[in-house]
């Protein structure tokens, strides 16, 4: 069970993501907000910071929606830069699936697993997944592997 | 189920990964549970398929333990070579995990679960698969400084 505010804060925050309305990012984040990228080890603090981070990345340009299908039976819109697909989170805390493509073409996941605080978001972890090919050893064992999500 | 439930079921859950329990997998997972790669598009269905894509990973071997510290966190958590739960958050019938996996090869990535619960056991599971990468210098204006303990190596 989803709150309601917890999909419109999440999917507010993807939208500018591809819209690269950054002036509106503090609708969503909080002033003091703190963003990690476990996988590196990088922690930003506050808006500005976080917004630097997102402004300044190299070669990333609004884009343009189009269809895709993820996950098997919903059909979700995909852009070239970041979409929400999935958001699951009550109170305080949640959870958000986003589809990335990135200015190289390459296809992600990023999952956000997140902290609200007065209806903002007040820390963020958030971990890239890239796509990978389905090895051969696993065959026997899977259903046949989906199109590339 | 209380989110205590959530953290005992994954850490289990973590356990026979590492500990190799694959008879104990029935504890934790549904018979019919689905378990998804969606960086891949695989799907497998049913325990056995599941514990198969465990069991029969090339060269993964059962791993003693050591004491790390992740994600800059006073806290200290136990990092294996193959399996560790750093984190949980969930309430009700969804949660997601946060794992720390490192893999035959030397190399650490973390593992997200996101995934439901049916009658206290995991019904569906999808994991992603996250690598370690570098800092790029042209967010170094931006940032703290990058907390090596994030991405310790075995």
């Amino acid at each position: 069970m989803t709150d309601a505010n917890h999909r419109e804060i999440l999917g507010g925050f993807a939208e500018i993501m591809r819209t690269h309305d950054w002036d509106r990012l503090g609708d969503y984040l909080t002033e003091d907000i703190v963003w990690e990228y476990p996988q590196s080890g990088e922690r930003f603090r506050g808006i500005s910071n976080i917004r630097a981070q997102f402004e300044n990345y190299p070669d990333l340009k609004p884009g343009t929606t189009l269809l895709e299908e993820v996950i098997t039976n919903t059909t979700y819109a995909l852009t070239p830069t970041y979409t929400l697909v999935m958001v699951d989170g009550s109170g305080d805390r949640g959870t958000a699936l986003n589809r990335v493509r990135y200015p190289d073409g390459s296809r992600w996941w990023a999952v956000n697993i997140y902290e609200l605080r007065d209806g903002k978001v007040a820390h963020s972890r958030s971990f890239f997944a890239p796509e990978f090919e389905p090895p051969d050893w696993r065959a026997p064992f899977r259903e046949a592997p989906e199109a590339p999500l | 189920m209380t989110s205590t439930d959530h953290r005992q079921l994954l850490n289990r859950w973590g356990e026979v990964i590492t500990n190799r329990e694959w008879d104990s997998l029935a504890e934790l997972v549904q018979p019919d549970a689905v378990l998804e790669y969606p960086q891949s598009g695989e799907r497998f269905r049913g325990i056995a398929n599941i514990r198969a894509t465990f069991e029969q990973y090339p060269d993964l071997g059962a791993g003693s333990t050591h004491v790390d510290e992740i994600i800059g966190n006073p806290t200290a958590y136990a990092l294996t070579p193959s399996y560790t739960l750093i984190g949980v958050d969930g309430s009700g019938d969804t949660g997601a995990a946060v794992s720390r996996v490192i893999y035959p090869d030397g190399t650490s990535w973390f593992a997200l679960l996101i995934y439901e619960l049916r009658e206290g056991l995991l019904s569906r599971i999808r994991a992603y698969f996250a690598p370690d990468f570098d800092p790029p210098d042209w967010r170094a204006p931006f940032r703290e400084a990058p907390s090596p303990v994030a991405r310790t190596k075995p």
